[in-house]
């Protein structure tokens, strides 16, 4: 949706947004098991996996960021 | 994309950041209890990322992309929007203080929330007045087309 970021290269560096979209999902599914646990048992490693499960979010929202920053631009003057 | 939403998406993903830095802190100390201080950020992480993220992104692309008025490509009264865009972000920075503050200071501070309530109600009546007459049809667009010629 979002303005194209140039003729060669649309979407700007993919590679931002499949980080995003890998790390986003990874840091979900690790919140979702080592919550619970650490509720449970509180291990000192479950404490370790939740803040792992944080850094991989924010990573991805970092990364999502960096991706659709440069696309926030006026429209292009059509040739 | 006009100025306006340019400035208001670009503020958003700011806070996005912010707000989810935040929220990353309080699920790492939820963890490890070290500096449970960061508890104090909740609410300006939610004010964050659901105001400050949410709204202002859904508000940003509206004035973006709804029907402009008429062919020159009005947008109707761009003010209102100014006026969203600077009410809205000012209540998100005072509610997100507020707790801080008030730890720091030691007073309860109980004019901070209701001011930053009263600038969200000011942001959003501004956004509807802005918006509500950019909710057409292509049928009355034509209308108004038509009248203008």
């Amino acid at each position: 949706m979002f303005p194209s970021h140039s003729r060669e290269c649309p979407r700007g560096d993919e590679r931002l947004g499949w980080v995003g979209y890998g790390a986003l999902n990874a840091g979900l599914a690790l919140r979702a098991i080592a919550e619970p646990l650490h509720a449970t048992y509180a291990f000192i490693w479950m404490g370790w996996g939740l803040a792992l499960a944080a850094l991989l979010q924010v990573l991805a929202i970092w990364a999502l960021v960096l991706a659709l920053w440069p696309r926030v631009k006026g429209a292009r003057p059509r040739a | 994309m006009p100025r306006i939403s340019q400035l208001m998406i670009r503020t958003a993903l700011l806070q996005l950041l912010l707000g989810s830095t935040v929220g990353g802190l309080l699920l790492a100390e939820k963890g490890l209890h070290i500096l449970p201080w960061l508890w104090l950020l909740r609410p300006a992480h939610s004010q964050m990322l659901l105001l400050g993220w949410l709204v202002q992104l859904a508000c940003a692309v509206a004035i973006w992309i709804l029907p402009r008025l008429d062919s020159a490509g009005d947008r109707g009264n761009v003010r209102l929007a100014w006026l969203c865009y600077g009410t809205l972000n000012g209540a998100v920075l005072l509610a997100a203080l507020h707790i801080p503050l008030v730890a720091l200071s030691a007073r309860p501070l109980a004019w901070l929330p209701m001011l930053a309530g009263l600038l969200q109600f000011i942001a959003v009546i501004a956004a509807v007045a802005h918006l509500w007459p950019r909710v057409l049809s292509f049928r009355q667009k034509g209308v108004i087309r038509e009248q203008a010629v």
